[in-house]
């Protein structure tokens, strides 16, 4: 089929088309731009504001968090004469390597056994 | 010195086009008045019901105002207007499913009383046919777009688009034959 169209529906398409040009249709556009605008802005802000608040009370809790859990994963396990080898092992030699080492042998697991 | 909308309404679409992507709100506001005709007809043709057609239609230009920044060339902005005006309708639509026709006796009684004859008849005839029928129907008679072109708008597959064409305007020709008779009997008076 070809893209012809029918004569009396075509002439009914063209009869039914209005002239529909009304201000206040583009009063009401043109508010709800404003509208979304200033949403959008209120929005920005109060992200803003909320950054800032969290930023407030959570600044010494998170800080002090991050520190206490620095020096509880970098603590060595087990004391070695050698200094050397205390700094060569010292990234396995600690709970942060034990809890790294650990993943790693779930991930093998994970598969291994389970795929 | 800012521009009165005077201004805009003697210059050429294009050039408003491009000041209204540059963020220019007096320039959209032209786009709007010359627009807002061939938008709200097409929604009206879609949905049979002015006021939700209306409020589709204001959809589009918040819509067109947010992404005017997106048209490539500024004098394609009126394809680039119908791409946006289908979309909001097939949004529309698929969101829409359970609510529409529930009322549209009532609606079709209250809300097209200052309607021409002819578009009441052809809206009521438009809305009685399935949704994805006089969609293709409106884009191929109001919009006079190709079956192909159709087929890309809609992401309906061509032979689809083509059969609903051909049985929406047999059954559209059957519900509107009072037109064909009058038109007859025009002729032969």
């Amino acid at each position: 089929m070809n893209n012809e169209r029918d004569p009396l529906l075509e002439s009914l398409f063209l009869q039914a088309e209005q002239e529909l040009i009304d201000e206040d249709f583009t009063t009401k556009v043109m508010a709800g731009i404003d509208r979304r605008r200033r949403g959008f802005l209120i929005g920005r802000l109060s992200i803003i504001v909320l950054l800032i608040v969290f930023e407030l009370l959570m600044n010494t809790p998170i800080q002090d968090s991050v520190g206490t859990l620095t020096s509880t994963m970098s603590a060595t396990l087990i004391q070695l004469e050698n200094e050397w080898l205390n700094y060569a092992l010292g990234p396995l030699n600690s709970i942060a390597g034990v809890v790294g080492v650990t993943l790693l042998g779930m991930q093998f697991l994970f598969r291994k056994v389970l795929r | 010195m800012p521009a009165t909308p005077g201004h805009y309404a003697e210059g050429p679409e294009a050039l408003i086009v491009s000041l209204a992507m540059h963020g220019d709100r007096q320039a959209f506001e032209e786009l709007v008045r010359r627009r807002q005709s061939w938008v709200r007809n097409l929604m009206r043709r879609c949905c049979n019901d002015e006021n939700l057609a209306d409020d589709l239609s204001q959809q589009v230009f918040l819509q067109s105002w947010r992404k005017i920044r997106q048209v490539r060339e500024p004098s394609r902005f009126g394809p680039w207007l119908k791409r946006l005006a289908i979309n909001e309708w097939l949004q529309h639509s698929r969101k829409g499913d359970a609510l529409r026709g529930a009322d549209n006796e009532e609606q079709i009684a209250t809300v097209n009383v200052d309607k021409t004859g002819v578009a009441m008849d052809l809206d009521k005839a438009l809305a009685a046919l399935p949704e994805a029928v006089s969609m293709c129907i409106v884009l191929s008679y109001y919009e006079r777009m190709t079956h192909t072109e159709i087929a890309e708008f809609t992401n309906i597959q061509l032979g689809t688009v083509k059969s609903h064409i051909r049985r929406g305007s047999e059954n559209l020709r059957q519900m509107l034959s009072a037109y064909d008779d009058a038109t007859a009997t025009e002729d032969a008076g």
